[in-house]
């Protein structure tokens, strides 16, 4: 019985702090300690939360703005995986030529191209699409590019002796060797596009989470602008453990550690 | 003598190749848009832009509104720099339980979209400087905070407590061993936090703000001026260049000395 308390309590101990802040804010707002104006109890923001889903208008904002998201992420993926591949393991020559290149657009926030994109790519998606897209392609270049550089050429050289040409080994070799470092990368990408996302919804759009909060604002329904925040943050947290979970699935030849004893 | 000025050459051939592409890609832009693939109405000549940044900034007004920006993104980092670290130390030496506890909250906390954010802080703080210094505050307070409390937790028992035996407590020993250890791990957060604050500031400033750089560029872009608009972005381009820079430079030379003291020790 005791033994059985104590997992439980390793388990939930990241959890005390959370719940303890949301007992506290509860508390602080029904003394009146905080404005409630300005920050609601967690208890209305909950109940204005179920009333978005009851209503079914949460969904329909997930919906569109994870939308938009995969589309930009989608778009930087099917450029920056083969793009990646040819620069790390085809001509890495031009590869060094140009990563001082890449290194330095990188550096570029998206947000900051965001009014030159709308003059590019038109006020409606487009936009938005473009600084999820240079947001996510990045670190899925970078990442895939260092990950086909760093399969160990003695494998390569092994499944050349084999017989195995072009094609077959890079889908037998190269890829699977790769294959962690671009998860990473893909991972990565994924966070950044999730969070251009939202700036750049609340800039302007129709529907999405981001335009949620802005909305609310705008109509002053304060609770309403709290249960975007926290969707957002909900639904950010969903999609990384979906990516991980993912990962895990695919990516079933992980390297053994070397400290491992055999 | 003549080792000094290899080195130099040496670096300054390492830049001017690293170089090439950049100027390539800029050439390049200059060649389309004056050969005339490129739609002049919506991708200036590269020419024009430059000179238009040279002009503004010649006349001072780029230069007003970046001093702004930095002054925004100064105070919203120094706050989170003279909380953060404090904090960060506290946590990682002295409480660490209570950084075991915590960390699952703050981790939460650093997850929260500082875009969402925005509103909120806009709402909780009016439009003004106030606004737009708590969100730089609180996008740079995580990564300082976090990079403090890892570097003081990484300390080498053994390191202080041979500096102990050998007499040095309280104030000396923090200044002598403990912070000497952690300035890489803090400087790390620190260039983090430089990079997302300069990033974090002219973004609210597109977002809602009546000056600054991110103001001049959807200032221009809402007013169709083209030239402005790519001269500002370009500009607010090169000096996230610059700080990214400095800030690596400075690291490495911190780095350097943590790392060579870990190679004489093996």
């Amino acid at each position: 019985m005791y033994n059985w308390f104590k997992n439980l309590n390793k388990k939930l101990v990241s959890f005390y702090a959370i719940i303890a802040f949301f007992i506290l804010w509860e508390v602080a707002t029904r003394l009146h300690w905080l404005d409630t104006q300005f920050v609601p109890p967690p208890s209305v923001i909950l109940a204005e939360a179920w009333k978005l889903v009851l209503n079914g208008q949460i969904f329909i904002h997930i919906a569109t703005s994870l939308q938009r998201t995969f589309l930009g992420f989608g778009l930087a993926i099917v450029v920056a995986l083969p793009l990646g591949f040819i620069l790390g393991g085809w001509v890495p020559a031009v590869s060094k030529f140009l990563t001082p290149l890449f290194n330095s657009l990188s550096q570029i926030n998206a947000f900051t191209l965001f009014p030159l994109f709308l003059i590019l790519f038109g006020i409606g998606e487009g936009a938005k699409i473009s600084i999820i897209f240079w947001a996510a392609v990045w670190p899925i270049l970078f990442t895939t590019i260092a990950g086909v550089q760093q399969v160990d050429p003695l494998l390569i050289k092994a499944a050349k002796a084999m017989g195995a040409k072009g094609v077959r080994i890079f889908l037998q070799v190269v890829l699977p060797g790769a294959a962690s470092r671009l998860a990473t990368g893909i991972k990565t990408g994924m966070t950044m596009a999730f969070m251009m996302l939202i700036g750049a919804e609340v800039m302007g759009a129709e529907a999405g989470l981001g335009w949620l909060i802005q909305n609310s604002k705008k109509n002053y329904n304060i609770p309403r602008m709290y249960v975007g925040l926290v969707t957002i943050a909900v639904v950010g947290l969903i999609v990384s453990y979906l990516l991980d979970w993912l990962e895990k699935e695919i990516i079933t030849w992980k390297e053994v550690s070397a400290d491992v004893k055999i | 003598m003549s080792k000094k000025s290899n080195q130099f050459v040496k670096s300054f051939k390492k830049v001017a190749y690293s170089s090439i592409s950049i100027l390539l890609f800029i050439a390049f832009w200059q060649l389309s848009s004056s050969i005339g693939i490129l739609d002049r109405a919506i991708i200036p000549q590269a020419t024009d832009v430059f000179y238009e940044i040279f002009k503004k900034v010649s006349s001072g007004v780029l230069l007003f509104h970046a001093g702004l920006s930095f002054k925004r993104a100064g105070i919203g980092f120094l706050y989170a720099l003279i909380i953060g670290v404090p904090v960060g130390f506290l946590l990682g030496g002295v409480f660490r339980t209570a950084a075991k506890v915590l960390m699952p909250l703050l981790k939460l906390l650093e997850k929260l979209n500082p875009f969402a954010l925005f509103p909120v802080f806009m709402m909780l703080f009016g439009i003004g400087e106030t606004c737009k210094e708590v969100l730089v505050f609180w996008v740079c307070i995580w990564p300082i905070l976090f990079h403090t409390i890892s570097g003081a937790e990484s300390i080498e028992p053994l390191m202080t407590k041979s500096a102990r035996s050998m007499g040095a407590s309280g104030s000396r020993l923090f200044f002598k061993v403990t912070l000497p250890a952690t300035t890489p791990d803090i400087f790390t957060g620190i260039k983090l936090g430089v990079q997302i604050a300069f990033f974090m500031v002219v973004s609210a400033e597109i977002v809602g703000s009546t000056a600054g750089l991110g103001w001049f560029i959807w200032i221009s872009q809402r007013n169709y001026q083209i030239i402005s608009l790519y001269a500002g972005t370009v500009f607010i381009a090169i000096l996230g260049l610059i700080i990214n820079k400095i800030f690596t430079k400075l690291e490495s030379r911190l780095l350097v000395w943590k790392q060579s003291a870990f190679e004489v020790a093996e």
